[in-house]
């Protein structure tokens, strides 16, 4: 795609689409006439200004380190825009049928948004947010200004900010981040990648976000003060800082606390002891096998890569899982999410771990009762069950009996969200 | 986005947890060094600046009573970058602190990104417990790619560390950082100008006390003899190897016309066009802050520059 898709449907205004990565974009020619982009500006080390053939004229694309000093003139949309966009962004939800989703990392800004739009009555379904561990001392300072204690110090009474819904909205427990992503080669694995890291090292691993040291602090406060965590890890070694750091903070499995490894894709077989050990539940991304699971391979070797979110293996460990599609990582679309649990095929059409494959029940139960256990409401969602909330959807076929082949077409009649229908297909 | 914050330097400070980064940002943030310093904070926990010394309060932004700006990384380096570059005429310069564990080379790359001007790549570490963090499972690669890519190591906490740590910490600074220049410091106490450079060329030396010039040597250099581009090489090459900080006017041969800009951070050097002489008489006039004996002063024909107790020999570490 260049600035030439674009032009002939925006000529006026500037558009900026943004590749899902987030590690790029395209322009088009107003949007890099306001970025002061033209055939006279030099590419930038480390970053990429695609050029039109047989000139200098940019084509639109930006990489990299051209693309990320955009942000220094880019508007950002008002909360009176963001408010009247809370209804269109809900109904990517109810119309596949969820009722409850998760915000996966709330920014201090994001959170008083949040408490807006609900108090607004807004909220259509319910919205367990994630406070970003970077963002707690902020919100200390607001919340609880008279609170005397170290950066990172809770004070006492913290948990009881989390666990209850007001108007739909709701802390769930703290978002911790340990490493990135194992596609932008920017997770922690403890053996070397076989393709190198992003610019060519030899014996790469990548790396770790926090130092260690950081993230026991941590989570030996959250432990302590009972908040519930969700740590995004997808290497193995990013994983066992996750364990270190429960482990030396004395969690335990008999505590019933649910700490959420998010992703937990690039496991090892001794880690989902630990898990047990500590009582921590992965949150899977199946869909990886689907999107990235080639890429994988060439990058981890197929027997690691097949080892990615390993459902069938935790399941014989007695453990409790979700799964997830990272939206808009992946497509908001539980079938699909339900379809790379069961097939776990590439897209080049390898069955990536044929033996963590795992059945449709326990695929839908990975987005629906299992998760409701992580987020402590499995007493009133996530089965049909009298005294239950009517959270509900109607399907226009049984998912746990088609073919899982033919589950993405599978269809949503109608949406409820207790008892009241929040979306209804177009006759 | 073209002509914003083109001149302003960044310095990139890094280090591994308790290698004194906090110490020495709260120097900076509350020292009297007359520089408006934006500081972007990048690691977890806050800064514990005294409430006092803090005149306004605006989200993640502190302004500071010496004209000093702290901002969080919170949502982004970039992000906060972007908010120094829109407020750069009341700035002088940007400090970023890098997380621990982060790279400065690409830290690095993201700031020219900006088009901003990387003025150095300054690496503290704590000098008892280096080789403990470079054996780490988890950050000791890190670690290790964190000093290979600085510009100038500080070796901090040297009243805490004993002999026997000290000269494992030497031995693993000159496997993973060979030809890197080394500061000696106690709580972080570092002279601005090594930090943040010296005010102007020519004649003037910023004065420190000294305890620092114990361990800092300033020297210029002066030729009124115009020299080639190749041996303004072989000068750097000089300083590059006994001077932390370097700046002054060079008197190219092939261009005696034009003022060229000589600057060094450590091991990073640049020489670029710098306008014309005007009213200055042309001559190469360098400043340095250096580790150099008196010995090199006569090689170097260097000239002491203060006088009396700044020629005190110093070890380099």
């Amino acid at each position: 795609m260049t600035r030439d898709d674009l032009d002939p449907h925006f000529p006026d205004n500037p558009v900026m689409l943004i590749h899902v990565s987030n590690h790029g974009c395209v322009l088009n020619s107003v949007g890099l006439a306001i970025a002061g982009i033209d055939a006279s500006t030099p590419t930038p080390d480390g970053g990429l200004i695609m050029r039109r053939e047989g000139s200098n004229e940019p084509a639109g694309l930006l990489m990299e380190t051209a693309f990320l000093p955009l942000f220094a003139n880019m508007p950002k949309p008002g909360e009176a825009d963001l408010l009247a966009l809370m209804e269109k962004a809900q109904e990517i939800y109810t119309s596949r049928g969820v009722t409850t989703a998760q915000e996966g990392a709330t920014h201090k800004p994001d959170l008083e948004f949040l408490m807006r739009a609900a108090d607004e009555g807004r909220l259509v379904i319910d919205v367990v947010s994630l406070p970003m561990v970077l963002d707690v001392p902020a919100l200390i300072r607001e919340y609880a200004p008279d609170f005397q204690g170290g950066p990172m110090e809770l004070p006492d009474t913290t948990a009881q900010a989390f666990g209850t819904y007001r108007n739909r909205l709701k802390l769930g427990g703290v978002k911790l981040f340990v490493d990135g992503s194992p596609q932008g080669k920017t997770a922690f694995w403890t053996e070397p990648l076989l393709t190198g890291g992003p610019a060519g090292e030899a014996d790469y691993v990548g790396f770790p976000l926090f130092p260690p040291e950081a993230v026991n602090a941590v989570m030996a406060e959250f432990v302590k003060k009972g908040i519930q965590t969700y740590t995004h890890a997808n290497g193995d070694a990013a994983i066992d800082m996750v364990i270190d750091g429960l482990r030396q903070g004395g969690a335990v499995s008999a505590d019933d606390r649910r700490d959420v490894v998010i992703h937990s894709q690039f496991m090892r077989p001794d880690q989902l002891d630990a898990y047990v050990e500590l009582g921590i539940s992965p949150s899977f991304f199946t869909g990886h096998t689907f999107f990235w699971g080639d890429v994988h391979i060439e990058n981890v070797g197929l027997e690691r890569a097949s080892f990615i979110s390993p459902m069938a293996a935790a399941k014989a460990k007695g453990i409790r899982f979700g799964n997830h599609s990272d939206f808009s990582v992946t497509p908001m679309d539980p079938m699909l999410m339900m379809q790379s649990a069961i097939l776990r095929t590439t897209r080049s059409g390898v069955v990536l771990g044929p033996d963590q494959r795992v059945d449709a029940l326990t695929a839908l139960r990975a987005l629906t009762i299992d998760v409701a256990w992580h987020y402590h409401e499995e007493d009133t969602k996530g089965s049909i069950a009298p005294g239950k909330l009517a959270d509900l959807v109607i399907l226009d076929r049984n998912p746990i009996t088609t073919d899982p082949a033919a589950l993405l077409e599978i269809q949503v009649l109608e949406t409820y969200k207790e008892g009241v229908s929040v979306w209804k297909a177009p006759a | 986005m073209e002509g914003t914050g083109m001149t302003l330097p960044v310095t990139i400070l890094g280090g591994y947890l308790g290698a004194g980064k906090t110490t020495l940002l709260n120097r900076i943030l509350t020292g009297d060094h007359g520089q408006r310093i934006g500081v972007i904070v990048n690691d977890f926990g806050a800064l514990n600046v005294d409430a006092r010394l803090i005149v306004a309060h605006d989200g993640d932004t502190v302004s500071l009573a010496n004209g000093c700006v702290c901002c969080s990384a919170a949502d982004g380096t970039g992000e906060a970058l972007a908010g120094f570059i829109r407020r750069a005429d009341r700035l002088d310069r940007i400090v970023i602190e890098m997380s621990g564990v982060a790279e400065p080379a690409r830290l690095a790359q993201n700031v020219a990104a900006f088009r901003l001007n990387v003025d150095g790549v300054i690496v503290l570490v704590d000098a008892e417990q280096l080789p403990s963090q470079l054996a780490n499972r988890y950050v000791g690669r890190t670690v290790a790619r964190c000093l290979s890519q600085a510009d100038l190591i500080v070796v901090n906490k040297l009243d805490l560390a004993p002999p026997e740590a000290l000269a494992e910490t030497g031995a693993a600074l000159d496997r993973h950082a060979p030809g890197t220049l080394r500061l000696r410091s106690v709580q972080a106490d570092i002279p601005m100008a090594v930090l943040f450079g010296l005010e102007r060329v020519g004649s003037e030396v910023p004065a420190w006390d000294t305890d620092h010039a114990a361990l800092h040597v300033t020297w210029i250099r002066e030729n009124s003899a115009p020299m080639s581009r190749v041996e303004a090489e072989e000068m750097a090459a000089d300083l590059v190897a006994r001077a932390v900080r370097a700046k002054g006017h060079v008197l190219l041969s092939e261009a005696p016309d034009q003022r060229h800009l000589y600057q060094q951070v450590g091991r990073r050097w640049t020489l670029v066009p710098d306008g014309s002489w005007g009213a200055e008489r042309a001559a190469t006039r360098i400043v340095a802050i250096g580790i150099a004996s008196p010995a090199d002063r006569s090689t170097y024909n260097l000239v002491s520059a203060g006088g009396a107790p700044k020629d005190r020999q110093t070890q380099p570490f």
